[in-house]
C-alpha cells in the first residue's frame, strides 16, 4: 500500500526514482539539523567560509562548566515540567473521566469550552496573565510559570485522557461491579490501568510542552525564571550561535528519548478517538 | 448511581480544571475584549471607554491589512501542503518497506522539536553565503540568495519551515487511523478488481474524514497562531514581507506599548478564527463518515 509506487513505470526506473524521492526527503528532514551540528562543534566559522574552521568542544566545556548557567537552566526546565505534569494531570484525570465517561447534559458545550483555549492565540492572553501576575506578585516565579504551563497543557490532557477513558470498554467495568468491587476498587483496578497508556502519554505530551514552551515563560518568567528555551533565545539574539546550537541539541534529548516512549503507549485506538 | 447524582458528580470532577482553564484562559481573553473597548492607560491619563475608536483605526492601518493577507497567503502555503504531506507519509510509512521504524523516526523529529529550536535550525539553514542551503544550491550552480532577507522569498521560506515542522504532527493522527482501518476493506476491493487508486480515492480518503477535519481545525489555528519563527528568524521584515497577525499584535503591544489597540486587533483575530472554525464544521459536517 505506498503511495508512491508507480505502476506505469518500468521497474529500475521506478527505483530510481524512489530513491530520490527518498533522498529529497531525507535531505529536507535532516539537512537543518546538519547544519545545526556544525554550528555546534564549530570552534571558529564566518563567511567566506564553506565548512567551520575548527572543530572543537571549547564551547561545550563553557556551557558545561560548573557555573554556566545552561546546566541551572536544563534544573529548571525540567523541574517546570516536572511540576506542570503533576498539577495537569491531577485536574486532567478527573475531567477526563467526567468527559469520557459519565453521561452529562451539555457533554458536547463543556468539551468545547475546554477545548477553546487551544483555538485562542495565546500571546495576547499571556499578556494579560503577565499584567494579573505582576499585580498579585507571581511574576518572575516559578509557580507563576507552573500555572500558565498547566493551564496550556491541561487542554492537550483533558483531551488525550478523555478518549483513553472513553476507549476503555465499559463491560469490563460492570463485570468487576458486578463481581462486588465498590466504584473506587472498580476505578483504581480496571479502569485506570486500562487507560493507563493514554494518560502516560498525555503526561508525556504536557512534560515536552512544558519543557519546549518559549512565549508564556518569556512573557510571565523574564528576567528571574530561565529556562533552556529562554537561554537559546538569548543566545541566539545575541549572535551566540554555537551555544544556541549545543541548547537546541540538549533540547532535541528528552523529546526524541520521549518521542520513542511514546510511540510504544500512545495506541492507535486511543489516538484515533481525539476530536471526537 | 442515579442520574442526578451522576450529574453532581461529574461537575465535581470537571470542577478543578474548569476553574485553572477559566482564571487564566477564559477570563484573560474575555478581558481583552473590554480593553478592546477602551483607550490605552498613558501615565497620568487612566483608560476611558471609546467604543469602536481602536476599531476604526485599524481599518485606516496599511501595516495590519498587510498583516492580514500576509497571513492569509501564509495560511493557503501551508495548510495544503502539510496536510498532503502528512497523508502521504502516513500512508508511505504505514505499508511494509524497509526501514520503516526509521523512516518514522524521521518524521517525527521535526515534531517533538520546540518551534524555538526549529526557528533557530533554520535560520543556520538559510544564512546568506555560508549556510548549508546555500553551499548546495551554489554547488548545482544556481545564484546565491538571501532566503529570509529578500522580500519576495522570506513568507515562503517560513513556509517550508512550519510545514516541516507540522506535516509529521498530523502524521501521526493520519497513521493511528489508519491503523485502525480494517484489512478486509482492501482485500474485498482487491476481489471486486478496484485499483489501489481507486481503492483510495474512494475508500481510504471518506473512511479518513473525521481525522482530516481534525487536522484541519488545528492546522488552520496554528497558521494564526504561531509566532516563535517570526521572533527569531525574521521580525516580520524585510518591509513588512512577513508580518503575521499575531507578530503585528506583538509588536503594537509590545514594542509600542498601545495594549487597547493590540487587544482590538487580537478580538478582529478571534473573530477570523472563529468564522473559519464555523466555515469548516459547517462544510465538511456532511462529508465526514463518523465509522
Amino acid at each position: 500500500m505506498t503511495a508512491l509506487s508507480l505502476p506505469a513505470l518500468p521497474p529500475p526506473l521506478r527505483t530510481v526514482l524512489r530513491a530520490i524521492v527518498l533522498a529529497l526527503f531525507a535531505f529536507a528532514i535532516f539537512g537543518p539539523l546538519l547544519n545545526l551540528l556544525l554550528w555546534a562543534f564549530a570552534e571558529r566559522w564566518y563567511f567566506p567560509n564553506k565548512l567551520p574552521l575548527e572543530f572543537g568542544l571549547t564551547f561545550w566545556y563553557r556551557v558545561f562548566q560548573p557555573r554556566g548557567n545552561a546546566l541551572a537552566s536544563l534544573g529548571t526546565s525540567v523541574w517546570i515540567a516536572v511540576l506542570t505534569v503533576a498539577l495537569s494531570l491531577a485536574v486532567a484525570v478527573p475531567a477526563g473521566y467526567a468527559l469520557g465517561r459519565l453521561k452529562l447534559p451539555w457533554r458536547s458545550a463543556i468539551l468545547l469550552l475546554f477545548l477553546l483555549p487551544q483555538a485562542v492565540p495565546n500571546l495576547p492572553v499571556y499578556v494579560n496573565i503577565a499584567q494579573v501576575f505582576y499585580q498579585i506578585g507571581l511574576n518572575g516565579t516559578i509557580l507563576g510559570v507552573v500555572l500558565v504551563h498547566a493551564s496550556h497543557g491541561l487542554v492537550l490532557a483533558v483531551w488525550i485522557a478523555s478518549a483513553a477513558f472513553a476507549s476503555v470498554d465499559v463491560s469490563l467495568e460492570e463485570a468487576s461491579r458486578n463481581l462486588g468491587a465498590s466504584p473506587w476498587t472498580c476505578f483504581r483496578t480496571v479502569t485506570l490501568p486500562l487507560a493507563a497508556p493514554g494518560l502516560i502519554a498525555s503526561a508525556i505530551f504536557v512534560f515536552l510542552e512544558s519543557l519546549d514552551e518559549f512565549t508564556g515563560t518569556y512573557f510571565v518568567g523574564v528576567p528571574d525564571v530561565t529556562t533552556l528555551p529562554l537561554l537559546m533565545f538569548n543566545a541566539s539574539m545575541g549572535g551566540n550561535y554555537q551555544i544556541a546550537s549545543i541548547t537546541a541539541l540538549l533540547l532535541l534529548i528528552p523529546s526524541i528519548g520521549f518521542m520513542l516512549v511514546v510511540e510504544r503507549f500512545l495506541k492507535a485506538d486511543v489516538l484515533a478517538m481525539v476530536g471526537r | 448511581m442515579t442520574r442526578s447524582a451522576q450529574w453532581l458528580y461529574g461537575w465535581l470532577l470537571l470542577l478543578p480544571a474548569a476553574v485553572l482553564l477559566a482564571l487564566f484562559t477564559h477570563y484573560p481573553a474575555v478581558a481583552t475584549l473590554w480593553h478592546s473597548f477602551r483607550s490605552t492607560p498613558r501615565g497620568s491619563r487612566a483608560s476611558t471607554f471609546v467604543g469602536v475608536d481602536n476599531y476604526a483605526q485599524l481599518v485606516d492601518d496599511p501595516i495590519f491589512w498587510q498583516s492580514l493577507t500576509n497571513n492569509l497567503w501564509f495560511a493557503i502555503g501551508t495548510i495544503p501542503l502539510s496536510i498532503t504531506l502528512a497523508l502521504l507519509m502516513a500512508v508511505w510509512v504505514n505499508g511494509r518497506i524497509a526501514g520503516r521504524g526509521f523512516l518514522r523516526l524521521a518524521y517525527f523529529t521535526p515534531t517533538v522539536l520546540p518551534m524555538i529550536a526549529v526557528a533557530n535550525i533554520w535560520l543556520f539553514f538559510y544564512t546568506p553565503e555560508y549556510g548549508l542551503l546555500e553551499q548546495i544550491t551554489g554547488a548545482f550552480g544556481m545564484p546565491a540568495h538571501n532566503w529570509l532577507g529578500s522580500k519576495n522569498s522570506a513568507l515562503a521560506a517560513l513556509m517550508v519551515v512550519t510545514v516541516w515542522k507540522e506535516a509529521g504532527f498530523f502524521m501521526i493522527f493520519y497513521l493511528a487511523a489508519l491503523q485502525q482501518m480494517s484489512p478486509q476493506l482492501a482485500e474485498a476491493a482487491a476481489i471486486e478488481g478496484a485499483s489501489r487508486a481507486y481503492f483510495f480515492r474512494r475508500v481510504t480518503l471518506p473512511l479518513l474524514m473525521p481525522t482530516t477535519l481534525f487536522v484541519l481545525v488545528n492546522a488552520v489555528i496554528n497558521a494564526f497562531r504561531l509566532v516563535d519563527h517570526v521572533v527569531v528568524m525574521t521580525r516580520g521584515g524585510p518591509d513588512n514581507a512577513t508580518e503575521l497577525l499575531l507578530y503585528y499584535i506583538y509588536e503594537i503591544g509590545f514594542r509600542f506599548w498601545d495594549s487597547a489597540y493590540a487587544a482590538a486587533l487580537t478580538m478582529v483575530l478571534l473573530l477570523l478564527l472563529g468564522v473559519v472554525a464555523l466555515l469548516q464544521f459547517w462544510f465538511l459536517e456532511r462529508k465526514v463518515h463518523y465509522q
